[in-house]
């Protein structure tokens, strides 16, 4: 019976085991589709028998809290892998999703059931059990809505343009006048890039929270849909007030980011109204703006600005200043508006100039611009000029430059310059000058930054908003102008000048300038003196007759100015001055050292050009007395002024630093018997000066006050121009150079060159003694060969001359270029001449021992001399330098100097020498009236000189000068034996020699009377 | 195939064995069947970043390694050994261009083919990453496919690809031509819910069903021949099977994407065991989709772990 019992009990177990497995069975079918997510409702992990493959854990602790398994991040990512659907951008960017595992924050307004929109008889957004947001306060997959536009993702509530945030975050949806971004506004121009990245908008391109936020996948904090690293989120959509640094910031008109700032401190008040700094604390749109639960009616601004631009001041608090100054447009004139249209009492006091946002210009500009030039000054002058509020403050047509490179400076200065897009440069030498370099149009007075003015009130110096003052010392001129600062305590100092420079009290630099309303270069503060250039009217206007400096007049003959450097062979450019031109420098002077002096265009502003002028100012620089390291001052209120000082810009010594800068050919002088101080020390110029003591330019020149031409500095001699009688001041009877005249008969002065050759590179002068061209009155003059300031041609710097014993010859002698050995000199002139280098008549050819009568050689007299002397001849013919021989006329006699027995040439003497000397030619025509005529052979007078009706001599069939008519060049160098076509004759010309008297017969008769029989039988010979 | 055990007869030993052991409730568990195998590296990042969210891998014939860099939307290629040899891809619908890829394949030439999802086509290179053709893979009524995974039969050439917008498996040939097709969502033999990775092997297409939550075998002619695996939590079950491979001895590799295991069954599609290292199972963080190389090495992509780790499995 009992084992009855126990068999049935077992059936009966069995039995129920397998209808419970089975009912079991039936229940996890039916629950499969909830344990798709449902998971722990599968019955397998309450199995006995075997073990699952994951533990049975239906609310496990996790990060987030204590909650179901089904709302477990893992599950969800089991479908949103991808594979069934796809939420991968949520793991890929999982740092920056709503936040889960928090508890809602106060700022946070959950839904009670009466406020749910679409359930209001639920909970609509549970927490989990810990009282925390979890996936499932949003996220149910018994969404209320299953349409995707209503409820793409398993939302508890409908979504419809960010409907959902709302809820919770109701708060930020209330506009700028309830202190958050505008949402359900429309944007014009959506960024592309925003959609790229996940940014949604509403219908009509509206604005909702997920333009801005991505709820899962963000890119920022705050679930932002990108990085917002200095703003640049703000920036996709606000572009046009995005500027990514300060150039770009002036360019757009808006307020800078991304920048930081040394002088601006962001106070910690606004960091407390919830203003953010970019990550190295730079200034973003965050700063002043707050896109949610910023202050109401503020603009979403950290702080209102409304009025009384309290924001704006809260940082640029030295700004803040203006509030009580005459650029405080309230003060100014309370009806004036900005371009907004706005009135200052509208504004404020910052943004009547400045707008935050779209503003005309750099610096914000509130004001319309109408100036072109440097921008920041542009800013000014849009009050500052005709018919704007600020008129009656306007700086004239002549003012302080603007927009010069501080760089100039050639250092840096504590004023400010502004680059071309308007940002301040400081100590850098980098930026222009500007209106704002001087002034800071937010203080008053430099020296009481709180000192306050009103329009009407007096100004001066000490204040105008002026960035140091400039009283007295004019301390803010000389920020800059440091190296005019030695004017204090010499003559131009105004201190030291008399009571009518002291009128109005001016300060140092105010008495000769005048930083706006100027009266002409320079910013003068004097009345400049007309038809001068415009430097030299300036200095002129105190160193006239009647001005303050008529003790220091310069006179009728003056150092020019006004003329270009360029005369006396340099070039001037930004790289300094070059001795001939930069594409070709003068290679002798290769290594000369000198000083770019400044030069001046026809405006008077300083040039670098080629074409810039010489002016007072170049030599003289009327801020510093002398040019040495400590430049003198007291001594020099009294001293009078020599050539080391008088304000010049080099020390002008003996050697002539100054002089030789510019006339760098003429410094051999010093090192010549033309320096008085080495051959006449106590001989005085024109003003007294002696030789010893003064420079020695000025033995003969001075640069002012001087007596003629050339800066003549001392008496005349006697002669036909003033070039010579400059000369013959000492090279005359009682002169200092009594010793070395020219003679009676010497080489002609005030001829034409077209006597001569026609053209020459030597300089001709004028009967002034000025240099002037042959067709302009030019004419050979002492000067024309002689260089007075270089004793050897060939070595300028040679000290052989600097000795008055010492006898100078062909090459040296002051001449312009050496006369010896092959006579360049006279050849320069005399080109028909030239011809005779290298030929039998270049004695050095032909007879190179032979002297003539100054018994010099050929090597020491050069070619011409040996025939020729230039000065303290013999003979006037030809100023012929040897001794003549034997012969029916001059010409034949001089040739037989040489040509004849016992002479050089005695192996060229004819043997029939000469043409019947009774037989007289004459040339006819028209063209012979007119004088000797070209092409014809030459007749001579009883003088020697060429006639038209005269004898027939040596040089009538020969010139001595060409050893062939038919080729143009130098001989050989040889004694070569001629032929009819060469032997110097003139057989070149236009009739054949002969035939030109004789006709078609003349080889006939030259035949015939060549011969030696029949010669003697004719009664011309007999 | 079921663990639920049926009692074999009725002999009285057993009954009471039984009884007693339910009256005491002290029933053993049968432990998890494990099965051994070696962790040899991970690949994990390029030499300018770290992978994210990759979810496919497949091997070349020389074992060249090509890797769904999903996250990054770009395939990275390595050497046998893991050395990073280059990428190819960034975000974009252009040419070489990809939106959200998933599966990949290489075929017997070495052509890799990428299941670029989000532009709704497959897009194929060379073993070099170069572009040699794309194809599109359509939906219902004219509207884009989803392709979620693509496989190549080394035996007809044929290009299968899951597509899961409409729950099918579409059939392509070598030049992107499709054929054809079979499936729609369901339950049933020729029915899937959301087909998910895809294996071609000795003539039979292996389909991971992920919501059926069971792999399908079908031959490429699409006649149905086999399942492997059952719904449910216990050794032998899938509740996220995502990815499908099978070693040189024919045994089938299943990745669970939830339970973070890789369960093992062999040719005759019975369970053997589950992936071991040491004396547990080896728990993966999300994996997806597996490869196994000529090798015998077993590639996994686990997704949340942002690498694919490899195993050598014998």
């Amino acid at each position: 019976m009992m084992a009855r019992y126990l068999l049935l009990s077992s059936f009966l177990f069995i039995t129920s085991l397998w209808i419970s497995d089975n009912v079991e069975a039936r229940s996890i079918a039916g629950k499969r589709e909830c344990a798709i997510c449902h998971i722990m409702w599968l019955g397998d992990f309450q199995r006995p028998d075997v073990t699952p493959l994951i533990p049975y854990d239906p609310n496990p602790v996790m990060n987030t809290g204590k909650q179901d398994v089904v709302s477990n991040e893992r599950n969800c990512f089991s479908c949103h892998d991808g594979f069934v659907l796809d939420s991968r951008f949520v793991w890929q960017n999982k740092t920056y999703s709503h936040p889960v595992g928090v508890v809602p924050s106060d700022k946070v307004s959950m839904p009670t059931a009466d406020e749910a929109q679409l359930r209001p008889d639920l909970n609509l957004f549970p927490l989990n059990k810990d009282g925390k947001i979890y996936c499932g306060t949003c996220h149910s997959a018994h969404g209320v809505d299953w349409k995707q536009d209503a409820s793409p993702v398993f939302l508890r509530a409908k979504n419809i343009e960010s409907s959902i945030c709302l809820n919770c975050h109701g708060n930020r949806s209330t506009g700028p006048k309830g202190g958050n971004h505008p949402i359900r506004k429309k944007l014009e121009n959506i960024p592309p890039e925003l959609v790229d990245k996940g940014s949604k908008f509403g219908k009509g391109n509206i604005i909702i929270c997920q333009s801005c936020h991505r709820i899962h996948g963000g890119r920022d904090n705050k679930v932002l849909v990108a990085s917002n690293k200095n703003s640049a989120l703000c920036g996709k959509c606000h572009s046009d007030r995005y500027a990514k640094d300060r150039v770009e910031s002036t360019k757009m008109g808006t307020h800078p980011v991304n920048i930081t700032s040394k002088k601006v401190k962001i106070p910690q008040e606004i960091i407390e109204r919830g203003g953010k700094l970019g990550d190295k604390g730079e200034i973003i749109c965050q700063t002043c703006h707050r896109p949610h639960l910023a202050e109401k009616n503020a603009a979403i601004l950290v702080k209102k600005n409304q009025n009384d631009s309290s924001l704006c001041r809260t940082c640029h608090v030295q700004e803040g200043r203006i509030n009580n100054t005459k650029h405080n447009m309230g003060l100014q004139d309370k009806e004036d508006k900005n371009i907004r249209g706005q009135k200052v009492s509208q504004s404020g006091v910052c943004s009547a100039c400045h707008l935050p946002h779209n503003g005309a210009g750099p610096r914000m500009w509130a004001r319309k611009i109408t100036s072109e030039g440097e921008k920041i000054s542009a800013l000014c002058l849009s009050c500052h000029s005709k018919g704007k509020v600020a008129e009656h403050k306007q700086v004239g047509s002549i003012s302080h430059p603007l927009g010069r490179n501080m760089s100039r400076l050639g250092e840096a200065v504590k004023l400010p310059g502004f680059t071309d897009a308007g940002l301040k440069k400081v100590g850098d030498m980098k930026g222009k000058v500007s209106c704002a370099s001087c002034h800071n149009p937010h203080q008053w007075d430099p020296n009481n930054l709180d000192k306050s003015s009103k329009p009407g009130d007096p100004s001066d110096a000490t204040n105008r908003f002026l960035r140091v003052a400039n009283k007295g010392s004019n301390a803010l001129c000389r920020s800059c102008h440091k190296d005019k600062a030695d004017i204090k305590g010499t003559k131009h100092d105004v201190a030291t000048m008399g009571p009518s420079a002291k009128k109005g009290n001016p300060g140092l630099c105010e008495t000769c300038h005048l930083v706006h309303k100027g009266k002409g270069p320079r910013l003068w503060a004097r009345e400049p003196v007309k038809g001068v250039d415009p430097i030299s009217s300036i200095c002129l206007s105190c160193h006239n007759k009647k001005g303050l400096g008529k003790k220091k007049t310069i006179g009728d003959h003056s150092h020019p100015v006004n003329a270009p450097l360029s005369n006396l062979g340099i070039t001037s450019s930004t790289e300094g001055w070059i001795i001939g031109t930069k594409k070709k420098p003068d290679e002798k002077y290769k290594n000369w050292k000198q000083e770019a002096l400044p030069l001046f265009d026809t405006k008077g502003r300083k040039t670098t050009t080629k074409d810039g002028q010489v002016t007072c100012a170049s030599c003289h620089d009327p801020h510093r007395w002398s040019a040495s390291s400590t430049p003198l001052k007291g001594a020099a209120l009294t001293a009078e002024g020599d050539a080391k000082t008088s304000f010049l810009r080099i020390s002008n010594s003996q050697k002539a630093e100054l002089c030789i800068n510019c006339h760098f050919d003429k410094g051999a002088v010093a090192l010549s018997k033309h320096n008085l101080a080495i051959t006449a020390p106590e001989e005085k110029n024109t003003i007294g000066q002696k030789a010893k003591d003064v420079v020695v330019c000025f033995n003969c020149h001075v640069p002012h006050n001087a007596g003629g031409a050339k800066l003549w500095g001392r008496g005349f001699g006697p002669g036909n121009d003033k070039a010579e009688s400059m000369c013959r001041e000492c090279h005359q009877d009682g002169g200092i150079a009594k010793n070395k005249q020219t003679g009676e008969i010497s080489h002609p002065l005030q001829a034409d060159v077209k006597n001569a050759g026609g053209r020459t590179k030597l300089p001709l002068f004028n009967k002034k003694g000025e240099r002037s061209k042959s067709k302009k009155g030019g004419r050979v003059s002492c000067p024309s060969c002689h260089d007075p300031h270089q004793w050897d041609p060939a070595d300028p710097l040679s000290q052989a001359g600097a000795d008055a014993k010492v006898e100078g010859g062909a090459n040296t002698s002051f001449l312009r270029m050496p006369a010896a050995p092959d006579g360049a000199l006279c050849a320069d002139c005399h080109r028909d001449q030239r011809w005779v280098k290298g030929t039998d008549h270049d004695l050095r050819v032909t007879a190179p021992d032979t002297k003539n009568l100054r018994d010099e050689t050929v090597q020491e007299s050069g070619i011409c001399q040996q025939c020729h002397t230039v000065h303290n001849a013999k003979q006037a013919l030809r100023l012929w330098a040897r001794e003549p021989g034997l012969g029916q006329d001059i010409n034949e006699q001089m040739c037989r100097s040489c040509h004849d027995e016992g002479l050089p040439a005695e192996q060229k003497v004819p043997v029939m020498k000469n043409h019947p000397a009774e037989v007289q030619a004459q040339i006819l025509g028209r063209r012979a009236r007119r004088g000797p005529v070209r092409g014809f052979t030459p007749l001579f007078g009883e003088n020697g000189r060429t006639a038209h009706t005269g004898v027939i001599s040596c040089p009538t069939c020969h010139n001595p000068h060409r050893w062939s008519p038919v080729v143009m060049e130098y001989g050989e160098g040889e004694n070569l034996e001629g032929n009819s076509r060469n032997s110097f004759l003139r057989n070149r010309s236009k009739l054949a020699l002969c035939s030109n008297c004789h006709g078609m017969d003349a080889l006939f008769r030259y035949k015939y009377f060549h011969g030696k029989s029949s010669r003697k039988k004719h009664q011309l010979y007999r | 195939m079921s663990y639920r055990n049926r009692f074999p007869g009725t002999k009285l030993f057993s009954i009471v064995f039984l009884l007693l052991l339910a009256t005491s409730n002290v029933i053993a568990k049968q432990a998890i069947p494990l099965g051994k195998v070696e962790h040899l590296f991970d690949i994990q990042s390029t030499p300018d970043s770290t992978l994210s969210l990759p979810s496919d891998i497949a091997v070349a014939s020389d074992n060249r390694v090509y890797v769904v860099d999903s996250g990054h939307h770009r395939v990275l290629a390595y050497g046998p050994d893991g050395k990073y040899l280059f990428s190819f891809g960034k975000r974009g619908q252009n040419q070489s261009e990809f939106m959200w890829p998933l599966g990949i394949a290489v075929d017997k030439t070495g052509l890799v083919y990428v299941a670029d999802k989000e532009n709704h086509r497959i897009q194929v290179f060379n073993r070099d990453g170069k572009h040699q053709f794309s194809f599109a893979v359509g939906g219902k009524d004219g509207k884009p496919g989803t392709p979620i995974d693509v496989a190549v039969s080394a035996k007809s050439g044929l290009i299968f690809v899951t597509e899961n917008s409409q729950h099918r498996i579409l059939v392509f040939d070598a030049d992107g031509t499709k054929l054809g097709g079979w499936g729609k969502e369901g339950v049933q033999e020729r029915q899937f819910r959301y087909p998910g990775s895809i294996l071609v092997q000795d003539g039979h297409v292996y389909i991971v069903d992920i919501l059926n939550t069971i792999i399908k075998i079908f031959d490429e002619r699409s006649k149905f021949v086999y399942t492997v695996g059952e719904w449910g939590v216990l050794p032998g079950q899938f509740y996220r099977p995502k990815g499908v491979a099978i070693d040189s001895k024919g045994s089938i590799y299943v990745s669970d994407s939830y339970m973070d295991v890789v369960e093992v069954f062999n040719k005759g599609y019975q369970f053997t065991h589950i992936l071991a290292t040491g004396k547990e199972k080896h728990k993966f963080h999300a994996p997806a989709g597996i490869a196994i190389d000529g090798r015998d090495r077993l590639y996994v992509a686990e997704m949340l772990s942002n690498k694919v780790s490899v195993f050598k499995l014998r």
